[in-house]
Parts: structure tokens; C-alpha cells; sequence
């Protein structure tokens, strides 16, 4: 945002390669950082994703040469090496494995599967909260909590946008368990804002 | 039925299920809920990807510690 913008394009071969490294750092980590940090949910590795972008751009960057803008190559980069994250994580893990995030699900139906914790009514999206930091932080903490193929496949169909049959490739799914795997997430996703985030701004 | 209701948001279903579908949501309240929720969810993000674009991510930027850290491996690169 500030005077970044300006410094976007990189002017022609005089520049490439002689910008010192911390430019880098300096120029494009908040950017890189940011867009890393809901996607792959956890800070940690937020960083390590950055430092890794920075690293292959800055080996590359004779070759880039200036042809586009720095900023969305690097961009470029990073989301590839987020979509192997995100596929590396949603298949480490076995479909029916049931870890301890599962309990946002727990209570939720009766044996008949009726409503137990009936969800909230949360209103149309409100411009105003969308801007509020804190909802994406609980969103990502919600997302961290969820099991991890859950996560993944959340994160690829609604944050990267795949079609179903880009997501069943990338994670190695079949069909009914992608709909499977899509439902959970979103129950565990409306129940842990439910608690988190309107069950906290309802209460003033 | 929440899982016909999630799928129906990434699929279209065949009529039947679809019908089977409506006529639910009229009797559950809550299964209507669920799914204005999951459509509200879907709708932010939407917002949050435009708004990134626009260089306006609401995400916090990178931690000093960090920053300093990647600044020194770019630096160990050059050496």
C-alpha cells in the first residue's frame, strides 16, 4: 500500500539483481505474507511459505528480467507453492481419521439427527465486517481447527476457487467423499463462527 | 439433508433431490439457516478475494521477527 506501489514494476535490466535483498523483503513480504496467511490457516508456516517465494524469486530474477510486474510473479509462485501445501496436508491424513478438531461436531445432531445446537441466523454479510481484522483471524483459526483434509478441501473449492474436479484431483478424492468432506467443513466451519464470532458480537 | 444442502451448492442435483430439498428447508428452519450460512461464508470470501486484489487484504503484515529472519537468508543468497 504506501509507496510500494510505485516501486511495482521493476524499470529494465538496470534494476533487476541489483536491488539488495532486504528490498525484497521489504517491498513485497507484507503482500506475500497476507496472502499466504488465510490460505494455509496457520502463521508458521505463513512465514516459511514467504521465505521460500522470496528465496526461488530472488535465484530467478535474471531470468524474469522485468517483463511483468515483480509483485504478481512472485504471487504467481507462492500460490503454487501453496496448493502443494494445502495437497500435501489434505492427503497426509487418513479420510476416517477422527482427531480431537472433531468435536465441533460432536453435539450438533441427536441420534435421530435432529438439531441439537440449532446454527445462528448470521444476516447477510455486512460490509463493515468483512474489513474487521478479527473476523479472519477467527475464520483461520476456525479453519486450523478443523481436520486437515476438511481444511484443504475447504480452502481449494472456496479460497482457490477450483471446480469440484480440480480439488477431487489435487487431493486424490472420490466424489461422494468430496461431498463428504465439504459438508463437515462446513458444519465445522458455521459452528465455530456460531461460538466464536456471532455468538461473541451478539451478546452487546 | 445438510449434506444435500452443501452439495446442492456445488453441484445441481437431479430435480428430485432438488425437490426433496425445498420442501425440507420450508419444515427446518435450521437447515435453512445452515445453508444461509454456508452462502454467507461463500459470499465472504468472494469479498475478501476482491478486496485482496485490490491490495486491501484486512490481514495483519509480516511479524519483525520473520521479516528479519527472511531478510537474512535472502542476504546469505547474494553472499
Amino acid at each position: 500500500m504506501k509507496k510500494e506501489r510505485s516501486t511495482e514494476r521493476v524499470n529494465g535490466p538496470d534494476d533487476e539483481g541489483r536491488a539488495p535483498a532486504a528490498d525484497w523483503v521489504e517491498r513485497y513480504g507484507d503482500d506475500l505474507y497476507r496472502f499466504a496467511l488465510l490460505r494455509v490457516r496457520n502463521a508458521h508456516d505463513a512465514e516459511d511459505l514467504v521465505q521460500e517465494t522470496l528465496l526461488a524469486g530472488f535465484r530467478a530474477r535474471a531470468q524474469f528480467a522485468g517483463r511483468a510486474a515483480v509483485r504478481s510473479w512472485l504471487t504467481a509462485i507462492l500460490k503454487r507453492k501453496i496448493v502443494d501445501w494445502l495437497r500435501e496436508k489434505g492427503r497426509g491424513e487418513r479420510a476416517g481419521a477422527i482427531r480431537p478438531t472433531e468435536d465441533l461436531l460432536d453435539n450438533l445432531f441427536d441420534a435421530r439427527g435432529k438439531w441439537r445446537v440449532k446454527p445462528g441466523f448470521w444476516g447477510a454479510p455486512p460490509e463493515a465486517a468483512l474489513e474487521r481484522k478479527e473476523f479472519w483471524q477467527v475464520l483461520r483459526r476456525c479453519l486450523d481447527r478443523l481436520p486437515a483434509r476438511q481444511a484443504s478441501v475447504f480452502s481449494l473449492r472456496e479460497i482457490e476457487q477450483m471446480s469440484n474436479q480440480e480439488v477431487r484431483r489435487a487431493l486424490r478424492v472420490s466424489p461422494s467423499n468430496l461431498w463428504v468432506l465439504l459438508h463437515r467443513a462446513r458444519l465445522g466451519l458455521s459452528r465455530c463462527l456460531d461460538l466464536h464470532w456471532f455468538g461473541r458480537t451478539k451478546r452487546k | 439433508m445438510t449434506r444435500l444442502i452443501s452439495e446442492g451448492l456445488d453441484r445441481r442435483l437431479p430435480w428430485t433431490l432438488r425437490f426433496r430439498v425445498r420442501l425440507h428447508l420450508l419444515l427446518c428452519v435450521s437447515c435453512d439457516r445452515f445453508r444461509l450460512q454456508v452462502l454467507f461464508l461463500r459470499e465472504s470470501v468472494r469479498r475478501f478475494l476482491a478486496a485482496e486484489r485490490n491490495g486491501n487484504s484486512p490481514l495483519p503484515s509480516l511479524p519483525p521477527e520473520a521479516r528479519e529472519r527472511i531478510r537474512r537468508a535472502l542476504e546469505r543468497e547474494t553472499s
